[in-house]
């Protein structure tokens, strides 16, 4: 799938995750860097994984069982960093003698769980099921951002503010500004109310620690 | 039955006899004033504790970046959110207990018993607070219906005052101008009027605007079984004071500014008057001739003694405030028997009538009818003696603050101080309507027993009440300003806890009603102004006969 961008390595706790990006040397392309931008919903893939759900008959797609999250912070591994004694062989030779030394150069990604989809569609909230290690993460299409917004009577949702905010990270009211900012586009008419929370955000976020 | 609770107590308040409870209150029904109760037992029985609501505090708002947007209700940010409840709101609400009703006691008393946390608070019925609050019933002997519990539907709790304890401790209708204080008194006077009270009233009514209670004659609703009520009205043309019923001090105060000579003199004369020809037996001739008799250099009676400067000057003021005026004389006098019989109501109207001589007319009638009273139940004076009344009487008095102010001396101030701390034991009542409590004497204010007190704006009336009236609480004064056109806070001796009250609307026409200047100036226009222009142009076609005429002579 061209929209995976990479696997699940690690987590700090129930919904914070760390995936791995592909990289250079996998099978897979390595991601255009927008796919994992601050700010960029993705979906965790959860068990069973599309080969045994394919037994009965559903598409393995559309209600494929998977934590729905958001990209909110990214790390280099470069093991070479604080290599700076003398050097046996040159960049060049390294490539060519031993390969999967560069392979431990890695960028990794934070992923916030927001909710999950499952076959009653998408749901904001705590998740109840834990992703694994190795899960495939892919990126959500512009349409499925729209609909994980909606709740049942299609009204605009942002339920995981409140417990996102709480998680007291320097990165999460800048995380909500922008999600603010890329669901008034795709919800025109609710705008006023983005608005009003976009306010309470900026001001609690940037007017009062300035003041 | 047990109606469902609205609330749910926290725990103890601040004093002893507070307690606070939760309550989302949708229907705001819990105001300021509003009367709950939970249940407790007291000695092996289960009572219902009641106590009225004294604080209101949300503990649950919105947050204020919520409402930065009009056009956005917060509870859609909060449903975008995941708050989607109808439960946005949450109160911690105050209530000071007032017990539960004694029926030995005939009142509240607390039974010292704080309801547990988590006990069920309830909103207590319309019946049961018609029962509890008022001492009197709607339309029973000795009760006076007044009007109905604010924070109730129109109607739905009346309050009746117990006339026996206003007409025996005294009441004081304080307000500012035009929140409605006379108009609660032609309630109250209705009241007394009706046939199961019967009482015997006198207004003294400065004004002249208590004449429509006269409709009450002619009311089928206050007639029963061979009585109906009647209503009296004395005019400034129909008041008669009889000279020699003054006292020392009423004629001192009537001629202002007398010399320590002149003070000495006229009380001797005052003196000889009475020894001469008998107590209230004298006339004004009478008492001028005491003043020449007891003067410097008059020996014999023919011999004028007007060169003597004390005597002539003296002379000259009785005759300016005595002799001039239609009200001071010799021989008539408002008889006590014509002012004061059961079931009458006199209205005594003293406008046109000059402040000092509407004072002296208080105070003589106050001394008098107190006096009668007094006489009459020592047994000193029997049946067919015209001031033999016995029977209690109530007074009423608008404008108080002008018979008893309260950085000055009036000669109806003392007279008013004597009934107020003394007139229980006779039967004789007063009510004292003012719309000045700060201009009224503080003593004289904390001898009414019941209260009606009605919008106040004014800071130093407010503290004025607060320092002379201490049945009323704290928190039922921080109503005051907040009061409208026609409620009251009535508390004392005629009711059972201080009550806020929608007063009643008038059986009679209310007669102290604005004038309407626009209304009159445009009635000027469309009725007067054609008038009188056909007056001056009648008045110029003479003219101008008158004229022709000359030119004719001419
Ligand atoms: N309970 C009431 N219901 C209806 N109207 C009322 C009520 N109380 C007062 N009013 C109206 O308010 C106006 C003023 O009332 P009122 O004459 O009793 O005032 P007041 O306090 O005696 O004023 P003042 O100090 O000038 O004597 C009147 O026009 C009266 O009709
Ligand atoms: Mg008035």
């Amino acid at each position: 799938m061209t929209d995976q961008i990479g696997v699940i390595v690690n987590s700090n706790s129930h919904i914070d995750y760390v995936c791995q990006l592909h990289g250079p040397l996998e099978r897979e392309q390595r991601p255009p860097p927008d796919a994992y931008a601050f700010g960029s919903f993705v979906a965790i893939s959860l068990p069973p994984f599309p080969a045994t759900f394919q037994d009965t008959g559903q598409s393995p797609t559309a209600y494929a069982p998977c934590l729905i999250g958001v990209v909110y912070n990214s790390m280099l591994v470069n093991p070479n960093f604080s290599n700076l004694g003398p050097r046996l062989s040159s960049q060049y030779e390294q490539t060519v003698f031993s390969p999967d030394l560069l392979d431990e150069t890695a960028t990794l990604v934070g992923v916030l769980a927001l909710g999950w989809q499952d076959s009653a569609g998408p749901q904001q909230g705590t998740p109840r099921l834990a992703a694994e290690v190795g899960a495939t993460v892919r990126r959500l299409t512009g349409e499925e951002v729209k609909q994980f917004h909606r709740d049942a009577r299609g009204q605009l949702s942002l339920r995981y503010a409140a417990a996102i905010l709480a998680l007291n990270n320097s990165l999460v009211p800048a995380l909500l500004l922008d999600i603010i900012d890329r669901l008034g586009t795709f919800f025109p008419q609710e705008q006023a109310i983005l608005q009003v929370m976009r306010d309470n955000v900026a001001w609690k976020s940037i007017v009062q620690p300035a003041g | 039955m047990l109606s469902s609770a609205i609330g749910t107590v926290k725990g103890p308040g601040e004093t002893l006899h507070e307690y606070n409870f939760i309550a989302p209150d949708p229907d705001r029904q819990l105001k300021h004033g509003e009367f709950v109760y939970y249940t407790a037992p007291v000695d092996g029985s289960e009572r219902r504790i009641l106590g009225r609501i004294t604080d209101r505090a949300a503990v649950k708002l919105f947050p204020d970046t919520f409402l930065a947007d009009p056009s956005v209700p917060p509870h859609t940010v909060a449903a975008m959110l995941g708050y989607e409840s109808n439960a946005t709101e949450l109160f911690e609400i105050t209530v000071t207990v007032l017990g539960y009703y004694d029926e030995c006691l005939y009142d509240f008393t607390n039974p010292r018993v704080p309801p547990q946390g988590g006990a069920p608070v309830f909103i207590a019925e319309d019946d049961m607070l018609t029962d509890l609050l008022s001492r009197g019933r709607q339309g029973e002997l000795g009760s006076a219906y007044i009007g109905d519990l604010l924070s109730r539907d129109p109607g739905a709790v009346p309050v009746a005052l117990e006339v026996r304890g206003f007409t025996s401790t005294h009441l004081a209708i304080i307000a500012s101008t035009g929140s409605g204080k006379s108009y609660l008194a032609g309630v109250l006077l209705e009241e007394l009027m009706m046939p199961y009270n019967r009482a015997s009233v006198l207004v003294i009514d400065p004004h002249g605007e208590y004449d429509t209670l006269q409709q009450v004659q002619n009311m089928e609703s206050f007639r029963d079984l061979g009585y109906s009520p009647k209503v009296r009205i004395f005019r400034p043309q129909d008041l008669r004071v009889r000279i020699s019923s003054l006292t020392l001090p009423d004629l001192r105060y009537l001629l202002t500014n007398l010399s320590e000579k002149m003070h000495y003199q006229l009380g001797r004369a005052y003196r000889y008057a009475q020894r001469t020809w008998g107590e209230d037996k004298y006339t004004l001739e009478q008492l001028l001739r005491a003043v020449r008799e007891v003067g410097d250099g008059a020996q014999s009676e023919d011999e004028a003694a007007d060169d003597d400067p004390t005597t002539g000057a003296l002379i000259w003021r009785l005759g300016a405030a005595l002799g001039g005026s239609g009200i001071f004389h010799d021989f008539e006098n408002l008889e006590l028997d014509e002012l004061f019989q059961p079931g009458m109501c006199t209205l005594v109207q003293l406008n046109e009538v000059e402040p000092r001589q509407q004072q002296v007319i208080v105070a003589a009638l106050l001394r008098r009818v107190y006096q009668a009273r007094i006489d009459t139940e020592r047994g000193k004076i029997q049946r067919g003696e015209r001031n033999h009344v016995p029977f209690p009487v109530f007074c009423l008095l608008e404008e108080a603050h002008n018979f008893a102010p309260a950085n000055a001396d009036a000669v109806s101030s003392d007279q008013l101080k004597i009934i107020l701390s003394e007139g229980r034991k006779f039967g004789v009542g007063v009510g004292l309507i003012s719309q000045r409590p700060g201009r009224l004497d503080s003593d004289v204010l904390s001898q009414c027993m019941t209260q009606c007190i009605m919008r106040i704006t004014n800071p130093i009336d407010q503290n004025r009440i607060a320092e002379s009236v201490e049945s009323v609480g704290r928190d039922m004064l921080k109503e005051l300003p907040a009061l409208s056109k026609g409620q009251v806070i009535v508390s004392g001796a005629s009711v059972n806890t201080p009550l806020m009250l929608r007063v009643r609307t008038r059986r009679t026409e209310h007669g102290g009603e604005d004038i309407n200047a626009p209304a009159q100036w445009r009635h000027w226009f469309e009725n007067e102004q054609p008038a009188q222009a056909a007056e001056n142009a009648l008045f110029a076609e003479k003219e101008l006969e008158r004229d022709e005429d000359g030119m004719l002579w001419a």
